[in-house]
């Protein structure tokens, strides 16, 4: 009995994965909380 | 990607909260938006100047607090960040009805940009409580 054997492809390395680009989206911003406690810090150190 | 101004409406927040006689503080950061309606980057505000004031009703002629505003000095570690500040001297004179334990009052933060464009961010109101121990 013959049977159909297909060749196996490998994903190329560098294919995104599933959220990766949701991920990346969100890097670029950082979180509100930081950049917030950040601002008070430098007005509250130019105030002193 | 920003949408045409036309586009744009106030943010009505959740209301914060003040205590008279304490000192106010309050935070925001500005984001683009994209076209799909998520939030986008930051916006850089170098050079935008911020009012805010609270008063009795949006058509009362005297301002119960005029706000200590601006953007973060720093718009590289916390580009699109605004602060604002209400001092203990102005906010031990808000009035409270006696009985009351609280009041609510209108506030709004105004920015404007270096071309001159006007934006309202937040409108909203902030509610104050009667300060108790003084």
């Amino acid at each position: 009995m013959a049977a159909e054997v297909r060749p196996r492809v490998a994903k190329p390395a560098n294919e995104p994965q599933a959220g990766a680009q949701d991920a990346r989206e969100a890097s670029k911003v950082p979180p509100v909380e930081e950049a917030i406690r950040k601002a008070w810090s430098k007005r509250d150190d130019t105030a002193r | 990607m920003t949408l045409p101004d036309n586009s744009f409406l106030p943010a009505v927040v959740v209301p914060p909260h003040m205590k008279q006689g304490d000192t106010f503080r309050y935070a925001f950061r500005v984001r683009d938006r994209n076209l799909d309606g998520t939030p986008g980057d930051p916006v850089d505000l170098t050079g935008v100047t911020v009012r805010s004031q609270m008063r009795a009703t949006p058509q009362d002629a005297v301002a119960v607090i005029d706000f200590d505003a601006a953007v973060a000095v720093d718009q590289v570690a916390s580009k699109g960040v605004v602060l604002l500040e209400g001092i203990p001297a102005d906010t031990e004179l808000v009035d409270v009805p006696e009985g009351s334990l609280t009041k609510e009052y209108y506030w709004d933060v105004q920015l404007t940009y270096p071309d001159g464009r006007v934006q309202t961010y937040i409108d909203s109101t902030i509610i104050v409580h009667a300060d108790v121990t003084r």
